[in-house]
């Protein structure tokens, strides 16, 4: 697979991960992403046929537990790290 | 320099169980250390001297408890760890003013444990880096030259360790972040298997990747701290309920390196490799050879293919676990920002460093869609390559013997503006976080060119952390010593 990494990619980028990125730096992460991903493309020569994925090196089972509600934090303790909020809540600028 | 801040952990404890010496003599020999070094070192972000003072006043008053392995035994926790009371930051702008409401597992092991704790340690930002210059504070200096770097991410906790600043550090470990920092300052460092230890309340950068251990000034040292710092936690759907053994006994289990099978992978002295580096390694391997160990070379083939396999997985895992700093619920928030979409996007721009952009950029291009299955689900393939070859190959040896990285610290600034040059130093480290595997990291000598320490790594089968130790307890015996850093 080949792909061209230019300022369109980037901004493509940055706005999947809600990041501005300045003129500057779109010419500048252009220039690195390209090498990056150029590299990356080692493994595209690698004969992965019907190898199963590994996501994680432990055997993934799902751990349940009892559904029962606790009180594990109070609210003051919640919002104490909040940049903003009105004691009960988080706030956020207004949104309709 | 005090006598007493460079003496072994496992020394100091039994000094302190003993009331040979006070944990207020202890901790102000520390403490008095730290004043001493860190106007050179910039090893620490929060201290607790305050803090560390008054822990030591309480636990001389009640008296030594033995059933508490680290009672009075100063220690420093890298910034990615929770600790209550005590800020902590990841090393990044986003959690300047950030306070945990909660300890991580570890953090309230070692506490349980009677360890003192006295400052949180500099990391790069979100553990992301290998020289501790990502941090967005300021950047840590090598105790044994400051214009070169510790190492990193846990570059904080290594020079700490190495300076005498405390006797253990916790640091976190996804691509050779507690190995590498090691190597660079001349200590121990281990990162165990995945899932040994708890991975509750460490701030996540590739929660698949991410594991806490110890970095230490001994073998010994560091199988104290794991004895500590291991087990299971329903909290960490990862943690393993294995029981967890005796590894300070089990470093007995070992006589010497006289048969024990040690396998060089040869994809690992290929090029790139410093000349100073292949020279340590090379003495390393003939006084094991000459200590009886029966040593091979072996294969593992997909080696080139890990690095780009590597950053693919914890790119996009990183973009995904920081897609919670938003400036709502915690972290730093924009001022002036008129609508909520444009507090996340300049909360996010202003409150994260170059490096992590980067990273969470690329995370979200190798996830998207069109390119998902070109990186993404590639990358999961070739980790499970390269996972049967580490376990192939540890079917025939005891352990494998490593570099820890290509080179030694080097200077300062020298990846500016090149991160491609940075990912590929870790080449000899991250492809045993892609397989789960444990890796110990000891000094094995000074560079000729450098005069810089380089370490040598023991890879381990999963979960026999207990042989690791025992095998690298006996290798330490054998290396030349070092010594100390002269500052």
């Amino acid at each position: 697979m080949s792909i061209e990494i230019g300022i369109e990619e980037v901004r493509h980028m940055a706005a999947l991960s809600r990041l501005a990125v300045t003129e500057e730096e779109e010419r500048l992460f252009a220039g690195q992403f390209a090498a990056i991903v150029e590299y990356m493309n080692v493994l595209q020569d690698i004969d992965v046929n019907g190898v199963e994925p590994l996501y994680s090196p432990v055997d993934q089972e799902s751990v349940t537990r009892p559904d029962t509600a606790f009180h594990a934090r109070t609210r003051e303790e919640l919002l104490q790290n909040a940049p903003e909020s009105d004691e009960q809540y988080f706030t956020v600028p207004r949104i309709v | 320099m005090s006598e007493l801040c460079y003496a072994s952990m496992s020394d100091v404890a039994k000094r302190l169980q003993q009331k040979d010496v006070s944990v207020l003599e202890v901790v102000q020999s520390c403490l008095d250390r730290i004043e001493k070094t860190e106007p050179v070192l910039h090893a620490l972000l929060a201290r607790n001297a305050e803090g560390a003072i008054t822990k030591a006043r309480e636990l001389d008053a009640s008296g030594p408890d033995r059933s508490k392995p680290l009672w009075g035994v100063p220690v420093t926790i890298k910034d990615v760890i929770l600790t209550k009371g005590l800020p902590t930051t990841a090393g990044s702008k986003m959690l300047e003013k950030f306070s945990p409401p909660y300890n991580a597992f570890v953090t309230d092991k070692l506490l349980d444990a009677g360890a003192v704790v006295l400052a949180k340690a500099n990391m790069d930002e979100f553990a992301m880096g290998s020289s501790t210059e990502n941090s967005a504070y300021y950047p840590t200096n090598n105790p044994w030259n400051p214009k070169k770097v510790p190492g990193g991410s846990s570059g904080g906790s290594a020079a700490s360790v190495a300076a005498g600043q405390c006797f253990a550090s916790l640091g976190t470990d996804t691509g050779g972040s507690i190995r590498q920092p090691a190597s660079f300052c001349g200590c121990v460092g281990l990162k165990p298997t995945y899932g040994r230890v708890s991975r509750y309340g460490v701030i996540a950068y590739a929660s698949s990747l991410d594991q806490v251990g110890p970095l230490t000034r001994s073998v010994e040292d560091c199988a104290r701290v794991l004895q500590v710092i291991a087990g299971h936690d329903e909290r960490d759907q990862t943690s393993s309920p294995r029981p967890v053994p005796d590894y300070v006994t089990g470093l007995g289990r070992r006589k010497g390196l006289d048969g024990v099978r040690l396998g060089i992978p040869q994809e690992f002295l290929g090029e790139g490799i410093s000349s100073e580096v292949r020279e340590v390694f090379e003495d390393v391997r003939i006084r094991a050879e000459k200590e009886g160990a029966r040593i091979s070379l072996v294969s593992l083939p997909h080696t080139k293919a890990a690095i780009a396999t590597y950053y693919i997985l914890a790119m996009a895992e990183a973009s995904s676990n920081l897609a919670r700093y938003d400036g709502v619920r915690f972290g730093f928030r924009a001022s002036e920002s008129r609508e909520l979409l444009d507090l996340y996007v300049r909360s996010r721009s202003e409150g994260l460093g170059e490096e992590v952009r980067r990273r969470i950029m690329l995370g979200a291009f190798v996830l998207s869609s069109g390119y998902y299955d070109a990186y993404f689900k590639r990358a999961a393939q070739v980790r499970r390559i390269i996972r049967d070859e580490f376990t192939r190959v540890l079917q025939e040896c005891d352990a494998l013997l490593a570099p820890v990285s290509p080179v030694a610290a080097w200077d300062h600034g020298s990846n500016a503006n090149d991160p491609l040059a940075q990912y590929l130093m870790d080449a000899y480290t991250l492809s045993l976080n892609l397989a789960g595997l444990p890796g110990l990291s000891l000094p094995a000598g000074l560079g000729k060119e450098s005069g810089m320490p380089i370490g040598v790594q023991l890879i381990g089968k999963a979960f026999f952390e207990e042989d690791l130790l025992a095998v690298g307890h006996a290798l330490e015996r054998i290396l030349p010593s070092i010594g100390n850093p002269s500052m």
